[in-house]
Formats: structure tokens, sequence, C-alpha cells
């Protein structure tokens, strides 16, 4: 009886639509244990398919060019990962053994402070706070080191998750398009199927223009450290580079490993420390005054405000992966208001 | 030898001249993929639009990739594909049934009119692929239940970067087209101008002799 009538089952198809997108977007949004690796495999499908499709225009097929980028990345990817991982274990290890020790020193040193501030000005200094940031600087190692198998584990899931999902994402994406296309109903499929092409591609050159970046920024980086004869130049290089992906911030986040290196192997005041900061500070300046309103500032056109509020917000709701994904998410949201706003406020030309 | 064997079969089908004992597998494969028992939606819009005018200088590897860019979509009778005014961003190819093209008549001195009736093999929206953001310039309605295979802009996009030469192929048979239409046009309206001037001038005349 509802079905006889053609307007009822135009309804009923736009319902269906509706339905399956917002059960979709639930999913995605209750399991973060699968959106995260996809949501990441999103992103380096976008960056990686412009690549895949050049390497498709000299006749070879989808599938080998895909396996020949993921090829070239393992390779660039693997054996920085490789060399990270034992180094990690071990000073993890190394950190379990000697916070004791550091945390010794830090009180016979404060002792000494307190002791030398007494003699010269009579007063005592109130040694509660010290012994409480202690406990609690102890309390977060300790939990760290005890839940780092856990981490470990999400870890080596994403690393197996993340390329699988990856790989037929670039594959298979042009399936999956024209699926999910082949139930959008007549009535908004021109609108829908446009609004979707604009959506992917702003978030794809904005991804693919990231990564460049991070490439330019890793690779000075690393070509910097190298000449000077730090340890781990590869990984503090790849390091940076990948944090160079979230605006703002991570700069700073790429710079903290570099320190914490160099502290360790060469002590706070020595040369090479001064020679580390200027360079993580001209590679940051190139970044900012050359690849940056080239490449990125053209895709993005956002008030820095949204752009500080969005990688905020992202950072709450979804961690690191929250605050890579803010900006082109926002920036698509923008999109589709205006073309939204456009719609209804724009008068028809008749 | 034609670039498409449909094609060299068809032409050569009537002739009966060179009918040798070998077997022949590209004959064989021909067979084959023209079975009408074999309902592969794969193959079948290759093989319709070998047999659409405007795709003629494409080869039937060419179309095959091509159909891989397009999309079906089913429309009931009375259904509306695109309106007057709203923004295309496609073209439809007619797979099946019939569709009727009209256009509002701001004047107000005929109502509707409906200008077209397209059916089979014949495309319409072109205009669309080319344009940035225009409105459409008539109502396509579905006269039958109709079977269409759109092709959109960002499907365009995707051909010009994955197999620029299909790409540009599509783009000059969609401008030879347009090209024509444009030469017909223009020799209408300076025909109707010619006629405008002739009657003004007769007008003039009749005035002046009214005097």
């Amino acid at each position: 009886m509802i079905l006889s009538s053609r307007k009822n089952i135009v309804k009923i198809q736009l319902a269906f639509f509706i339905v399956i997108i917002i059960l979709f977007c639930a999913l995605v949004l209750t399991l973060p244990r699968i959106s995260i690796p996809l949501s990441l495999s999103y992103i380096l499908f976008l960056a990686l398919n412009p690549i895949v499709s050049w390497l498709m225009r000299f006749r070879l097929s989808k599938t080998k060019s895909t396996v020949i980028v993921f090829v070239i990345l393992a390779f660039f990817i693997g054996i920085p990962l490789f060399k990270v991982i034992p180094v990690l274990s071990l000073q993890t290890k190394d950190i379990q053994y000697s916070l004791p020790q550091i945390e010794q020193y830090i009180i016979v040193q404060y002792e000494i402070v307190t002791d030398f501030i007494k003699a010269k000005t009579g007063h005592e200094v109130a040694d509660g706070y010290i012994f409480q940031a202690l406990t609690q600087i102890e309390g977060w190692a300790s939990d760290f080191v005890v839940k780092l198998p856990n981490y470990l584990a999400t870890l080596l899931e994403w690393i197996f998750l993340v390329p699988f999902f990856t790989f037929f994402m670039i594959r298979d994406a042009d399936t999956f398009k024209k699926m999910f296309l082949s139930f959008t109903p007549n009535i908004i499929f021109e609108r829908f199927y446009y609004v979707m092409h604009v959506f992917n591609r702003q978030l794809g050159d904005y991804f693919f223009a990231k990564f460049v970046e991070a490439m330019i920024v890793g690779g000075i980086i690393t070509l910097g450290l190298l000449i000077m004869g730090v340890n781990n130049a590869v990984i503090l290089g790849f390091v940076a580079g990948l944090t160079n992906i979230v605006p703002y911030v991570g700069p700073f986040l790429g710079v903290i490993p570099a320190i914490v290196l160099t502290m360790i192997e060469y002590g706070l005041t020595s040369p090479t420390m001064g020679a580390v900061l200027i360079l993580y500070s001209v590679a940051n300046a190139v970044d900012v005054f050359f690849v940056f309103p080239f490449l990125v500032s053209k895709i993005v056109n956002l008030h820095p405000m949204i752009v500080a509020i969005s990688v905020i917000v992202g950072s709450h709701y979804a961690g690191i992966t929250g605050m890579v994904i803010s900006i082109p998410v926002v920036a698509a949201i923008k999109l589709i208001i205006t073309e939204i706003y456009n719609e209804i406020y724009t008068e028809r030309s008749k | 030898m034609s670039s498409s064997y449909e094609k060299e079969v068809k032409e050569s089908g009537s002739k009966e001249s060179n009918l040798t004992k070998r077997i022949d597998f590209g004959m064989m494969k021909y067979l084959w993929m023209a079975n009408p028992l074999s309902r592969v939606r794969r193959d079948s819009i290759p093989r319709f639009l070998r047999n659409v005018e405007l795709l003629k200088n494409f080869s039937d590897n060419e179309l095959r990739i091509l159909a891989k860019y397009m999309h079906s979509r089913k429309f009931s009778e009375s259904d509306v594909v695109f309106r007057e005014g709203e923004i295309g961003i496609g073209f439809y190819f007619i797979f099946s049934g019939l569709i009727e093209l009209s256009k509002t008549d701001y004047g107000n001195e005929v109502g509707e009119e409906k200008f077209l009736i397209l059916d089979e093999f014949s495309y319409f929206g072109e205009m669309a692929l080319l344009q940035d953001g225009n409105p459409r310039s008539a109502t396509a309605i579905a006269k039958s239940p109709c079977e269409l295979v759109g092709m959109f802009k960002p499907d365009l996009e995707h051909l010009i970067e994955k197999h620029p030469v299909i790409a540009a192929k599509i783009i000059q048979s969609i401008s030879l087209a347009l090209a024509d239409r444009l030469y017909f046009l223009t020799e209408e309206a300076s025909k109707l101008s010619r006629r405008l001037r002739k009657l003004e001038r007769q007008m003039a005349e009749k005035q002046v002799e009214n005097k």
C-alpha cells in the first residue's frame, strides 16, 4: 500500500540512504579501536592516491602501482621503525632502573639548596611540594612502564591494520565509491556526488601538501643531524617530519626528543645542543616562510584563530589523531556550509 | 585495420569475402561477448557506448576504460533527471527509455515548452561537463522507465589524472558536437536577424506609404 505511490518510494529511498549514513557515522564514533586506524589509513590513502594516479599514467595496473608505492614506503618507514623499537625498549628499561637514582639525586640537590637558603636568609623552605611532585612523577612513570606492553600492542595492531586498510582503500576506492553512489537517491545524486568529490579533493590536497611538507622538514633535519654526527639522526628527522603534520604545536613536539637525546649525550650547555636548536629553528623557518605559504595555505583558507580552536577541540576528542584530522575536517565543514549557504541564499538566474 | 573489432565485423559481415578455415580467436571472443544470453553488466555498457555517435572515434579498449568512469542510473516514469536552473555537473547517455526535455517560457507566451524527446543512444546535458557551476538550461523528465549512463565532472577529473588521452578524446568529442551546434545556431541567428531587418524595412516602407 505504501509502496504503491511513486512519491513514497522516493521518500523511502532517501530515508534508507540517510539511515545508512547515520549508522556508519555512529559505528565510527563508537568504536575508536577501529575508527582511529581507519582514519589514519584514510589520511594515508589521500596522501598516496596522487602518486598512484601518477604511476597509472605509465600503463601500470592499479594493483601494481599500489604495490610499488607500498614497497617504497615500507622501505622508508620500516627501517627507522626497526631501529626505534629495540632502542625504545632498552631505554624504558634504563629509565626503570635509573628513576630511583634520579629521584635520590634530586632530593640531595634539594636539601643542599634548602640548607643554602636557610644559612643565607634564615628561612626554612617548605618541602611538601617537591615530594608531592616527585611521587606524582613516579606514579606517572611507573604507570607508563606498566602500560607500555598495552601501548605496544595497540601500536603493533595499528602497524598491521593501517597498511592493510590503506592498501585496499587505494586499490578499491573506485569500487567502493561506485557502490556507495549506486544507492544514492536520484534527487540528490548530482549534488551529493559533487560535494563528496570536493570534500575528498580538499582533504586529499591538504594531506598531500602536508606529506610533502613533512618530507621537506624531516629531510632538512635528518641531513643536518647527519652532518653534525648526532646519533639517531634518521629517527629524529622522521619524528620531526611526523609531528610537523600537527599545526602550530607539532614543531615543538618534534624538538622535544631531540633536546632530550642531545642532553643525555652531550649535556645541556654543549655547543651541539645549540647547533641542534638552530637546525630545528632553520628547518621550521624554511617551512613557515617557504613551504607553507606556497603549498598548504592555498588549500586551507582558515583564520588562524579557527585553526587553533579546531586543533584544541580535535585533541580533546581524539588525541593526536584528532589534532591531525581537525584542520581538514573543519575546512571541509566550511566548504559544505558554504555550498548549502549558496544553495539557500543565492538567487537563481531566471 | 579499424580500431574497433565490432565495427570491423559489421563492415566486413556484408561482404562475405575472406572466410578463412583457421580458428579466428578474435571472432570467437566477439561472438562470446555478443552472446545474447551473457548478461554481464561490465560488457553491456561499453557495447552500448560503441553505438553512440558521439564516441565513434574511441577504440574498444578506450570505451571499456571510459565505462568504468560512468554511472548507471535508473529512473521511473515521470521522474525528474534534472531541473532547469539547478547547478549541473554532468551529462547522460540514454541506455534505454525516453527522455523529454522542456523549457519554461518566462515570457508566459506558450507556457511550458516541450521541445525535444530523446530515445536510446542519444545524450543530453553535455554542456554541464564543460561549464563551471552554470545552471541547467532545460528540464529533463523520464517519459518511460529509463536507464541512463551518466558521466560527471569528478569522473572527468579522475579520467584526466589517470587516462589523459581518453579524457582529451571525450572533451574533443563533446567540443565537436557543441561547435557544430554553435555553428548551426549562429547560422539560425543570422538568418533570423536578416529576416528581422527585412521585416523592419518593410514596416518602415509601409509607414512611409501610409503617410
